[in-house]
């Protein structure tokens, strides 16, 4: 049986006052901070511009970014006067007879661009800045649109803080039977408010449903993927700044050397999980401030009791043991048992004994030295894990449009997860972590339960 | 050939480490890295890989790791036929009597206790059990090819060989993946040991005639017996012939085989060369043999469960270039108005004063700030324009009464458009003074260069002086002059 699919793509004009947020939105919702110019005075764009939204390989939406209105009221007056000239079958024949005479009205050049992608798109995203009075012209605006006949959509933009002004906006679109809205900063964004935006598109355009619903999916997916990204990079961060350990001589003055060496080294690895969290949500380093991290120095020390010291460490030597008994084991049958099992017996010890000089060879070398090992505090690591949550947090919720940049600050007063110090510390106990990306089940589970913390814990931001 | 997708991946991840040290440009195929490449993400990454192998001519380069396993696995598994040769060979050349128990211990011995160890450590899951010595070696080798790799930074084609080399060790000798191979190999050598043992005993018991005996001091005849009979039931089942009770105790060191008429003494022999290579068949090669065929399932099975890591910052980077979300801007309805270079003058240096017989008028002035001001005579005030009914109103009432002054308040904190600069001209015309007041609702509100700019823009088009644009702040009350 042969479906009649819809055309792909959906035609999305972006439409609304001028300096309402029409580039801005396109911009986060292509994750594109490059996209078109913003600028805070009117008729910054000044042509229609066609940007497209991908599901995978397919195009669904192709976003038009359009001249904003500038003279509504003056528009409306001239449609009207048209109108007592001319027989229209319609108001959207009205204003395509407008669009013909464009040469008549040379004043709105960029008003006509306006109604030229009204009539052939499939919905208009009227932007609103809730800041803004409700004045006379944006009643106008709407009329105008109104008459192209096609589903318009107000989104609510520059919501975060203006909630009274948001409500009354809200009533002047129910004036107009716009009852299905949507709140939508393009500044402190919001990914719910995103999934908002595209079904509400499938209630007003309802046989482009499935397909705005893959977008929905797939967008969701990918978004879950970067958020799982930079939670892990996270943790890979914290390893390693928490694995590290310098060797260092109790005795002469290399001391000073060796904690600038341990802070260059702690910075320099934000800085490059910073590069790498940026680079996941597409933002650049332009977009951040970043206050240096206090950096201090600890005593590494082992600590042989910690449960997954004892069972990373029983293992191995409970193998490296079997093996020496099995060697031995051979020793004793090719004398025939006339050593009793002595062999085996050896083999064992022996092989325990090689599992812990393996193991601990680093740490006796030291001791026989009479070194001692530095590392990264714990109120450091602590500090860099919640700062970097919050940098998290606020990447999360930053749009692309946005021109202020992020304060990565060290005045964070926030709690820290039940079970924090025992991660620490059992990723101190495994300095060879500090090669990233180790395969160890044990780094995984931790990486998972980090991870989890990070993704999940929006409330102890 | 087909690739497979473990090899594609590898190749992949090949070219994530060398790239992890240097970035590489696909310059060749700029469309490679832009929406043209067909399939998912894996796809497109293989087809950007193997774009980069052919520009940077790396397919030896990254080849190499694998050609040294294959040489390395060659010597082994000779070093395993010879080792299996070498113990048959010294096991039974001694002399023309062999201790069948001592031969089964040196073929088979070593082997069981090896297999019990691997089968241990796969079912508790211990690395150290499965792979051993071999894992230890890789696990070095890949920081020991870093290190080296850093030591000759200037070598960059060296460099890029032992990245190469690293992340085919990497990928093949760790994870699931790794724990099979290891196990494949292990079994593999094995059997290559067990069948040059098999192989040249087979060859030594045809040309030459071997009397078999056992012996034991500490333990009791029964053993052996028991052992023989236990060990012939699957040899029977399988068709093997095994000697009977009696005629193991026939074969004990200080029984009377001499006594034995030779046709006996011959069946003898032949009986206990049969369970011997049955034995070895059964217990040694047969074993090996189903374990190494089920790693060797396991580890195709882990090669087509690998996965790239696509959670890493390098695979999210290239997603965003090779599967992106969005596709490029396109103007597909340009703009022909020219673009206004206006730049505002400098602020008067005469002082004016606003007339008191001014009338004001307010502009879509916003919820914010309240109209008329205080310091205005309500006398004087026209009203504010928020809609087209407004400004209609107060035409009406400008075109009534002739007003010399006129003055327009608006708000500095919005910027001007083309419609305010509409009403603000049209309610301008007409009048002999005219005048712009910028609404600030204090002092310190921010006023941007642009927004000045702008509203001095708006002025020079309606005919408003440069020196007849004042700022009045609403906290202050006063009227102070242009900024």
């Amino acid at each position: 049986m042969e479906h009649n699919l819809p055309a792909l793509p959906i035609n999305v004009a972006v439409v609304g006052h001028s300096n309402a947020g029409k580039t801005s939105l396109i911009r986060t919702l292509l994750r594109d901070d490059q996209f078109g110019d913003i600028d805070e005075m009117a008729g910054t764009t000044r042509c229609v511009e066609k940007s497209a939204i991908l599901s995978a390989d397919d195009e669904v939406l192709d976003l038009f970014d359009t001249p904003g209105f500038e003279d509504s009221s003056a528009l409306l007056q001239a449609l009207q006067a048209l109108s007592k000239t001319v027989e229209t079958g319609s108001s959207a024949d009205l204003l395509r007879m407008f669009i013909e005479r464009a040469e008549d009205y040379p004043d709105f050049e960029q008003e006509i661009k306006v109604l030229r992608q009204s009539l052939i798109s499939n919905v208009l995203l009227y932007i609103i800045d809730v800041r803004e009075p409700l004045l006379g012209k944006y009643s106008d605006e709407v009329e105008i649109l109104s008459m192209a006949g096609k589903p318009i959509l107000p989104v609510f933009n520059f919501i975060a803080g203006n909630s009274d002004a948001l409500m009354r906006w809200r009533e002047q679109m129910a004036k107009f039977n716009l009852h299905a809205a949507l709140e939508f900063d393009t500044v402190a964004f919001e990914f719910e408010a995103e999934k908002r935006l595209y079904q509400k598109l499938q209630s007003l355009l309802e046989k482009h449903y499935d397909i705005l619903q893959t977008l929905i999916d797939y967008r969701q997916e990918i978004w879950g993927k970067l958020n799982h990204a930079a939670a892990r990079r996270i943790f890979q961060l914290i390893a390693v700044v928490a694995c590290y350990r310098r060797e260092v001589s109790t005795k002469g003055s290399p001391y000073d050397a060796d904690v600038a060496s341990m802070q260059d080294f702690v910075r320099s690895a934000e800085q490059q999980a910073l590069r790498d969290l940026l680079t996941i949500f597409s933002f650049t380093q332009l977009d951040v401030d970043i206050q240096q991290l206090p950096v201090r120095d600890g005593e590494w020390e082992l600590d042989l009791f910690s449960p997954a010291m004892l069972k990373d460490f029983g293992l191995n030597a409970g193998a490296t043991a079997l093996k020496g008994a099995a060697a031995g084991a051979g020793i004793d049958l090719m004398v025939g048992g006339m050593s009793l099992g002595a062999a085996t017996m050896l083999g064992a010890a022996l092989g325990t004994g090689w599992a812990a000089a393996r193991r601990y060879q680093q740490e006796l070398k030291a001791a026989l030295r009479g070194h001692r090992w530095l590392c990264v505090d714990d109120d450091t690591v602590s500090l860099l894990f919640l700062r970097n949550r919050k940098l998290l947090h606020s990447l999360t919720q930053r749009g692309h449009a946005a021109q202020d940049k992020l304060q990565v600050m060290n005045d964070i007063q926030k709690t820290l997860p039940g079970r924090w110090y025992k991660v620490v510390n059992t990723l101190r106990q495994h300095p060879e972590w500090q090669q990233p990306l180790s395969s160890d089940e044990e780094y995984m589970q931790l990486q998972d339960e980090v991870t989890g913390w990070l993704v999940s814990d929006d409330r102890a931001v | 050939m087909a690739i497979s997708k473990f090899d594609k991946q590898l190749q992949i991840e090949q070219i994530r480490y060398i790239e992890a040290e240097h970035p590489l440009d696909c310059d060749g195929d700029p469309g490679l890295l832009e929406h043209s490449g067909q399939g998912d993400f894996e796809d497109r990454l293989w087809q950007r890989a193997e774009c980069l192998v052919r520009q940077h001519d790396f397919s030896a380069l990254l080849g190499r790791a694998a050609r040294v396993a294959r040489y390395a696995s060659t010597f082994a598994v000779m070093l395993a036929v010879m080792l299996g040769a070498l113990g048959t060979l010294y096991a039974v050349t001694d002399s023309q009597t062999i201790n069948i128990y001592w031969l089964l211990l040196v073929l088979l011995g070593f082997n069981v206790i090896s297999m019990l160890l691997w089968l241990t450590g796969i079912s508790l899951n211990i690395e150290g059990l499965t792979s051993g010595t071999l894992a230890r070696l890789t696990s070095w080798l890949p920081g020991h090819l870093e290190s080296k790799a850093q030591v000759r930074e200037n070598l960059d084609r060296r460099k890029t060989g032992m990245l190469a080399d690293r992340a085919w060790l990497a990928c093949s000798f760790s994870g699931p993946v790794g724990k099979w191979h290891f196990s494949k190999i292990s079994h593999q050598l094995w059997l290559a040991y067990l069948f040059a043992g098999l192989f040249f005993l087979v060859l030594l018991l045809m040309v030459r005639q071997y009397d078999f005996t056992w012996g034991t001091t500490l333990l009791s005849d029964t053993v052996f017996v028991t052992l023989t009979e236990t060990l012939s039931v699957p040899l029977d089942v399988l068709g093997f012939a095994t000697p009977s009770p009696e005629q193991v105790q026939q074969t004990r060191i200080g029984s009377l085989q001499e006594g034995l008429a030779p046709a006996a003494s011959a069946e003898l022999r032949y009986l206990w060369a049969q369970f011997l290579l049955a034995s070895l068949l059964c217990f040694g090669i047969a074993p090996r043999i189903m374990l190494w065929c089920w790693s060797l399932l396991m580890f195709r099975r882990a090669r087509r469960l690998f996965m790239l890591d696509h959670y890493l910052p390098y695979y999210i980077g290239l997603r965003q270039r090779l599967l992106p979300l969005a596709s490029h801007r396109q103007v597909i309805d340009a703009g022909t108005a020219p673009v206004d270079n206006y730049h505002p003058p400098a602020p008067g240096t005469v002082a004016h004063t606003l007339p008191a017989e001014a009338r004001w008028i307010a502009v879509e002035l916003g919820d914010d700030m309240h109209w008329p001001l205080a310091s205005v005579n309500v006398n004087n005030d026209l009203g504010q324009v928020v809609d087209r009914e407004t400004l209609a109103k107060i035409l009406q009432h400008l075109r009534d009464n002739q007003y010399p002054v006129i003055a327009i308040a608006v708000s500095s904190a919005r910027p001007p458009d083309r419609g305010v600069q509409r009403t603000i001209a049209s309610l301008l015309f007409g009048a002999e003074q005219r005048w712009l007041v910028l609404l600030q609702k204090h002092k310190d509100e921010p006023v941007t260069e642009k927004r000045l700019a702008a509203w001095y823009r708006l002025a020079a088009a309606c005919d408003v002086p440069a020196d007849h644009v004042i700022s009045l702040s609403l906290t202050q009350g006063g009227i102070s002059h242009g900024t």
